[in-house]
This record gives C-alpha cells, sequence and structure tokens, in this order.
C-alpha cells in the first residue's frame, strides 16, 4: 500500500485516493483545426514510461481536492515536489 | 395518504437491537448525538473580505489551519483549503445561511445546505482510539492527532469526518445517514474483538429517538 502525500491534509492511505492518470495534458484549444490523427493523440495516447512519471491524484476520501505528483513507476517512490 | 408516514431516526434500528450483553470491559461509550444542522461554507481564505463578513456573521472565527475545527455557537470544520462545515443547533441553520447569503452577497462563494445528510456519533472512553483504529488508517497516536484536529478519512471502508474534541480521547464523527447503521454495528463489533463492550447511548433533545 502507498502513503499519499496530499498537499493539504499530509500522508495518507492509498485507499482514501483515486488516481486521475498521466498529467499535464491540455485540452487542443481549438480542436475543430486537428486532424483525426492529432486529436486521438490528445485523446487516447498516453506515455507509460518506465521511471519518473507525473500524475494526477484526488484524495476522495478526504479533502477532495486535485493535485500532481510525480512517482517513479519502477520503485514506486514519489519525488518530494507536490504542485 | 402521508398518515403511514413517520420520523425515524437512521439509528433506531441499531439502538433497538442493543441487548446490553457483551464483554464487561468498557471500550467506550457510542453516544448518538442529536441531529444538527449543517451548511458547507466554500470561500476563497486568501480574501480578507471573505474570512471577516464570515467571522462576523457567524461570531466565531473560521479555523485557519488544514485540519482543525472551531468550537462556539457553531462548531466549524475546516474540510479543505476552500471548504468548511459549519454544524450548527437544528433549526437554526435556514436562519444562520440567510444571514451568510445577505452578508456575503457580490462575493464569490458558495453555501448549501446538508442538514439532514449527516449523523453524528460520540465515540468516548480509554480504548476509543484502539476501537477506531482496527478500521482507520489514519495515525490516531496522540503525537499526531491531537485535540482540536479533525480529518476526512475512512473507517471501514465508510467515508467520514473524525474529530477529536478531548483527551478522553472523545472522538466526534459525522458520517453519512445512510452509512451511519453500518458504522454504529462496526464500532461496536470493533470493541469486542478486543474483549470491550462499546455501549450505545442517546442523549439526544426529546429522549429516545425509537418512535
Amino acid at each position: 500500500m502507498l502513503l499519499i502525500n496530499c498537499p493539504w491534509c499530509g500522508p495518507r492511505d492509498e485507499s482514501e485516493f483515486g488516481y486521475g492518470g498521466e498529467a499535464d495534458i491540455t485540452r487542443p484549444a481549438d480542436p475543430d483545426a486537428l486532424t483525426d490523427e492529432e486529436w486521438a493523440d490528445y485523446l487516447f495516447m498516453r506515455k507509460n514510461p518506465r521511471g519518473l512519471h507525473r500524475e494526477q491524484w484526488v484524495h476522495e476520501h478526504g479533502c477532495r481536492r486535485w493535485f500532481v505528483l510525480e512517482r517513479d513507476t519502477v520503485t514506486y517512490r514519489f519525488s518530494d515536489d507536490t504542485t | 395518504m402521508s398518515d403511514g408516514l413517520y420520523r425515524r431516526h437512521a439509528l433506531a434500528s441499531f439502538l433497538e437491537g442493543e441487548t446490553g450483553n457483551g464483554p464487561e470491559n468498557t471500550a467506550a461509550d457510542l453516544e448518538v448525538r442529536p441531529d444538527y444542522g449543517y451548511l458547507n461554507l466554500r470561500g476563497e481564505p486568501n480574501s480578507e473580505r471573505f474570512m471577516q463578513t464570515v467571522q462576523k456573521t457567524l461570531e466565531q472565527p473560521l479555523p485557519a489551519e488544514a485540519g482543525a475545527f472551531t468550537s462556539g455557537q457553531h462548531t466549524i470544520y475546516r474540510l479543505g483549503p476552500d471548504e468548511w462545515l459549519v454544524a450548527s443547533e437544528l433549526g437554526t441553520e435556514n436562519e444562520t445561511a440567510g444571514r451568510l447569503a445577505e452578508n456575503l452577497a457580490g462575493q464569490c462563494y458558495s453555501l448549501v445546505d446538508v442538514t439532514g445528510g449527516q449523523i453524528m456519533m460520540r465515540l468516548r472512553g480509554p480504548r476509543a482510539r484502539e476501537v477506531l483504529a482496527r478500521g482507520c488508517t489514519l495515525d490516531l497516536h496522540p503525537r499526531a492527532f491531537k485535540a482540536g484536529r479533525c480529518a476526512q478519512t475512512t473507517l471501514a471502508k465508510t467515508s467520514m469526518l473524525i474529530a477529536l474534541a478531548d483527551d478522553a480521547p472523545t472522538f466526534d464523527i459525522i458520517v453519512r445517514r445512510s452509512f451511519a447503521e453500518y458504522a454504529a454495528r462496526w464500532l461496536r463489533h470493533s470493541g469486542a474483538s478486543i474483549h470491550s463492550r462499546v455501549t450505545p447511548v442517546f442523549t439526544g433533545a426529546g429522549g429516545n429517538p425509537v418512535r
């Protein structure tokens, strides 16, 4: 079980959180201008790195806020910086 | 047509089913608190104007720290960076909400009356920490969770707000109405598994909630 450091509540058990996938994906400003490939890339394609991964979490059973953490997908260790 | 409808407390079945049998050692008393009026308030904590308007209206400061609550005429729990739960005597919440809305007019805020959705229970006794800790991942050790602190967490998979009122220890537990009976039964069972009793008590105004 992971111990996740919520920026507001502090360290809490993984079971209180929901996972929101890769972070820093922004919706294209003008979707109509995109090709089908570009749109599909935005919608479906995600990185699957071996190593550091910036990802979104939501503290569902706590403060209910979304935040971003960086986690090493090999060691499951979270980096210290929280945004 | 509505003759057949009657009010029944969410924990009536639980209290009716209390036989008084069980281990002799008391772990804690589980007091079913009278119902309160609840307001969920959201706003910008960095806005001096917002904080002062609320403080003036409620005649009580909003808790400034994360995971803290303030007591007074209302009990105000800080749920998140921009979210508070205001518990007041049942029946006064409408008036409080009206005054807040009036004074906050023009400011950015959200105010939702969530009365009736919650049940408050008070777990008090020498082994209350152990009873809770069997189903809660929160660090309840006195060095980590002190009187005046509150936290939203899960107890036996149920979302709830746990607040430590004093070092008896006395835990105030606010749980969704529909989960209240499950949570109360779980607490009693948790007491039994450490060979102690969790004794249900009802002290609400109007006596026994079973009608």
